[in-house]
């Protein structure tokens, strides 16, 4: 293997470190923001990660972009989308914990 | 470098198989549709994978339609105000999933 | 094919039934369409996994992207009626979100058809042609197609006449909605007062984005997967977030200018199509010459008109403001 493999051999495990960091914490958080919270940062940091190995396998500089294009707008999509729901659970609930995510469990 | 990729890929699939869960569970709304963009998410991960694993580049573009498009349920989603109400409702019945 | 290979399509397959059966068997409608979106997701790997990226480009536009859109949509136009109050839509907020457990005649039904439709399959599948059937001879006739791509050559020259008529399914099921809803959506049309800054910022960063992307994979089906319908469906996603964030779209612009937008795809083709008549080659027959420009016009013209289209179908619909009460039997299984 060479040297640019072995980068994106490590990026690509640090990057699925994040994806199961995300799923767990979508999977074990105890509300709604902090679950949130896991899955939008975690999976795109992840995402990231992954895009970011792979840069050393294109051979093209169009490739490369297009990877970063993906990338960035999972980004800017995900952190508006976080947004949305925050804020939409936030005026449903009125709390800033998401009170009514836990009660609604009982 | 080829079972590298196909472990990722793999790797990423039981990561969305795990996190259907969530969706089953809720207890939101919100929840379930955070875990269909988790899908979307995880599911580009896996495109640009196997891009670049079989390869076939047109798979980058399903996954940049894939990114383009995620953020529309959410508005649509939000904007309504659907599935809280829905949800409520459907305790009041006792019919929780 | 390593055993790798094998356990994620494995794992890929059971997934889908699982996605499926949940969309199925959900107790609310909600959930349904959450299971639904993530099937379209899933669905988009597994043409991925079968070698076809096509199918995959347009079932990641349509399955996962639109239709998630207005199916949510749909739900919320219930909520939304129920809580003005109005009239007749009560009933139909609480009984159209609650999916009905199917009745045993229709499980029935659908048992029958499903065993059908496997044995009709497993039936094809043994019967499939060696070689592969047509692929021999479309591949041979590629350098007159006018196009790289052997997906488009089909879709668009050999096939131009199935790919018509799709358009033409398409401007019906519009007249479809117009018939039941009236364009009371377009001129219902609004700007609200306030318009999330966030949100304003990302339609203004993303809409442009979109547009510049569904032209790229419009000019991509020339060589590569892409094409008119993807693109189309890319484009129509565009104005569709334009007006879920608030922005006025067919309510801007003049009824003739909507309206030509809507058939424009069809007509452009057809006349194309007829084109061919008077030089005494056969309906929808491109010259092999300049066949590549004209199925870039007749793309570009069926892009905009299936952009439009589904733009239409969602204001229409997103207007129409959950049913109008009794008189619509919940037939949302």
């Amino acid at each position: 293997m060479s040297p640019a493999d072995w980068a994106t051999f490590a990026l690509g495990a640090i990057g699925a470190f994040f994806f199961l960091g995300g799923t767990l914490g979508l999977l074990r958080f105890p509300d709604l923001f902090s679950r949130l919270h896991a899955l939008t940062k975690a999976d795109n940091l992840g995402l990231g990660f992954i895009v970011a190995g792979l840069l050393f396998q294109t051979g093209s500089v169009a490739v490369g972009l297009k990877l970063i294009l993906i990338w960035g707008l999972a980004l800017f999509a995900s952190s508006t989308a976080c947004y949305a729901i925050g804020r939409h659970a936030l005026t449903r609930s009125g709390t800033a914990t998401g009170e009514e995510a836990e009660n609604e469990r009982s | 470098m080829g079972i590298f990729y196909i472990v990722m890929t793999l790797f990423l699939l039981a990561n969305m198989a795990a996190a259907m869960a969530r969706v089953f569970r809720g207890p939101t709304a919100a929840d379930r549709l955070m875990t269909a963009q988790l899908f979307g998410t995880t599911g580009v991960g896996i495109l640009v994978l196997l891009a670049e694993a079989v390869p076939q580049p047109a798979l980058r573009d399903v996954a940049l339609v894939f990114t383009l498009l995620a953020v529309l349920v959410v508005l649509a989603f939000t904007r309504g105000h659907t599935g809280q109400a829905e949800e409520a409702r459907s305790r009041g019945n006792g019919g929780d999933a | 094919m390593s055993g790798a290979d094998i356990l994620f399509d494995f794992l890929l397959a059971a997934l889908l039934v699982l996605l499926a059966w949940r969309a199925l068997a959900a107790p609310q409608l909600y959930q349904a369409a959450i299971f639904f979106i993530a099937f379209g997701l899933a669905m988009a790997l597994a043409w991925t996994r079968m070698n076809a990226p096509d199918v995959a480009l347009a079932e990641a536009a349509i399955g996962a992207g639109l239709l998630g859109v207005l199916l949510i949509d749909s739900l919320a136009a219930f909520t939304r009626g129920r809580e003005r109050g109005e009239a007749g839509s009560k009933h139909c907020a609480d009984e159209g979100t609650r999916a009905r457990p199917m009745p045993r005649v229709s499980q029935a039904v659908v048992a029958a058809a499903g065993v059908v439709f496997a044995a009709v399959w497993v039936t094809a599948i043994l019967r499939m042609p060696e070689g592969g059937g047509l692929t021999a001879i479309a591949g041979a006739a590629m350098p007159e197609s006018g196009v790289a791509h052997p997906v488009t050559a089909v879709l668009l020259n050999f096939r131009g006449y199935d790919t018509w008529l799709e358009v033409g399914v398409l401007l019906l099921a519009m007249l479809g909605i117009f018939c039941a809803v009236g364009k009371t959506g377009f001129e219902r049309e609004q700007r609200p007062a306030h318009i999330d800054p966030l949100i304003n910022w990302l339609v203004r960063f993303l809409v442009p984005l979109m547009v510049l992307v569904s032209g790229y994979i419009l000019w991509l089906g020339k060589t590569a997967p892409g094409g008119a319908f993807q693109s189309g469906v890319i484009l129509g996603a565009a104005g569709i977030l334009l007006r879920i964030a608030g922005f006025r779209t067919f309510g801007r612009l003049p009824v003739w200018a909507w309206k030509t937008g809507l058939v424009f795809g069809f007509a452009v083709f057809l006349a194309v199509g007829a084109a061919a008549l008077p030089a005494g080659r056969s309906f929808l027959e491109y010259p092999a010459e300049t066949a590549g420009a004209w199925i870039l016009i007749v793309e570009t013209a069926c892009a905009l008109s299936i952009g439009f289209t589904l733009l239409a179908f969602f204001v229409c619909l997103n207007a129409a403001g959950g049913c109008d009460g009794p008189r619509q039997p919940n037939r949302t299984n």
